[in-house]
């Protein structure tokens, strides 16, 4: 088995690969796009945060296949490297001869970085997760939150709902009693308010610049751990020119002083497996000042709620965020996020590396691939 | 009559997978791969079994899945890769 990064040359190999995932009636897929959205264009030369793939190849063939996202953390304001791992995907699960593949791959990738990472992963029931748990990759669940904008149209359409008999019941009589338009209304003038006597507000830029970096550079020493988010990593996750995200810059009425940013995303889903028909809004990232979470939140949730978002959802590690969340109007859901560490990475420890001041939201890694 | 170091091992690595995996192996011949029993999840579970059991270094860029394939090809790769010496 030969394992090392892709190159044009593989197309080929990877379009028969998810060829025969398809034909073996799996809906996993690698992505023919490794690098970055905005890679090509806004990644500085030689800057460190890129994207590849790895391939296992047998002959001709692609047997297993990864996306590794090379980044960069600071861990109490020391710059450390990692990769965020994802989308591993083994021809095993379909067919037990190439079960090795993936094994292969990922020892590969950890030797060529021991410091892996990876968010989102599946419940603790799916195959990924039992195969990162029996790797030694050591989790910590990442808190789901949500904000019912249309809290009739919600109630009837998330899933969650649905499938569960007495939540069903209840949601239908939410939302036919009057209660779920009541609710909708109450929260709108809450919004509303709170907007008027907030003494922040926001604008939409079209791309990250100079002050971006300030932000980074300036509220960096609050966090424990955080991704590397400066204007270069930010518009080359980001890209300006992909009209699914919206970036936020949010400053102090009066003075224009820089809060912080926030990045949101939203979606029309049709028939998806937890949102149904709903128009979802993701609040993606967003960094500053850990006391001024709650106003980048607030501007993220007033802006998705004006483009006709049904419901807004956000998965925040650090306390702050969460806490902003919550005291924002969202409530804390079931969560079936998680972030893994790979054993070459550092212990989450509350000593050392405590998990609720890691600041890890749904943009980082692959969380907007069903979100955009 | 007296075990063989074999017959011990084959025994051993019937254990495991129905300790582990809760599947009962009939033969040692029986292929593993083909009936589905060792997906990545096992294999991930058998390579450290092997390694602590065994002291066995397993080299991931020299294995293959054929050493893997039945009962009696693992203990084939246990006995050429163990460091510990049955008595």
């Amino acid at each position: 088995m030969e394992i090392r990064f892709a190159e044009d040359g593989d197309l080929e190999a990877l379009i028969r690969f998810n060829r025969r995932l398809r034909a073996g009636g799996r809906e996993e897929q690698i992505t023919l796009r490794a690098s970055l959205p905005g890679e090509a264009k806004y990644r500085p030369a030689d800057f460190p945060v890129c994207r590849r793939m790895m391939i296992a190849k047998q002959g001709e063939e692609i047997r297993a296949a990864m996306l590794l996202h090379f980044h960069n953390v600071f861990i109490k304001g020391e710059r450390r490297n990692f990769c965020w791992t994802s989308m591993p995907i083994s021809e095993g699960i379909i067919d037990r001869r190439h079960s090795l593949a993936i094994i292969q791959l990922i020892k590969k990738a950890s030797a060529c970085q021991p410091f892996l990472m990876t968010i989102g992963v599946g419940t603790p029931e799916t195959e990924s997760f039992r195969f990162l748990v029996k790797l030694g990759w050591r989790w910590r669940s990442v808190p789901f939150l949500f904000y019912p904008v249309r809290v009739s149209r919600t109630l009837l359409g998330l899933r969650y709902f649905k499938e569960r008999p007495k939540l069903r019941y209840g949601a239908l009589l939410g939302a036919y009693s009057g209660a779920g338009a009541a609710l909708g209304g109450l929260l709108s003038l809450r919004r509303r308010l709170a907007s008027a006597v907030s003494t922040c507000q926001s604008s939409e830029e079209r791309e990250f610049d100079d002050w971006a970096d300030r932000i980074f550079a300036d509220s960096l020493s609050e966090y424990t751990v955080a991704i590397r988010s400066d204007a270069a990593t930010l518009n080359t996750t980001y890209p300006p020119d992909n009209p699914a995200f919206a970036r936020l810059r949010v400053r102090r009425k009066g003075t224009r002083q820089d809060v912080g940013w926030i990045v949101v995303a939203s979606k029309q889903m049709k028939d998806n497996r937890y949102f149904g028909d709903l128009k979802v809004g993701t609040l993606a990232d967003g960094f500053g000042r850990v006391a001024d979470a709650m106003a980048l939140v607030a501007a993220g949730i007033n802006y998705l709620a004006e483009a006709g978002a049904d419901i807004i959802v956000g998965n925040f590690q650090h306390s702050a965020w969460a806490q902003a969340c919550r005291r924002s109007g969202m409530i804390a859901g079931p969560s079936n996020y998680y972030l893994f560490v790979a054993p070459g990475g550092p212990l989450l420890r509350q000593d050392s590396c405590p998990p609720e001041e890691i600041h890890v939201a749904r943009g980082h890694s692959d969380g907007m691939w069903s979100l955009v | 009559m007296v075990a063989t170091d074999n017959e011990i091992l084959h025994a051993q690595l019937r254990g495991f997978f129905s300790e582990k995996l809760s599947v009962e192996i009939s033969s040692v011949d029986a292929d593993l791969v083909q009936t589905d029993i060792l997906d990545s999840l096992a294999l991930v579970e058998l390579l450290a079994y092997i390694e602590k059991e065994f002291g066995a270094e397993i080299s991931l860029d020299d294995v293959e899945i054929e050493d893997f394939h039945s009962i009696a090809r693992i203990a084939e790769y246990v006995d050429a890769h163990s460091r510990v010496v049955m008595v």
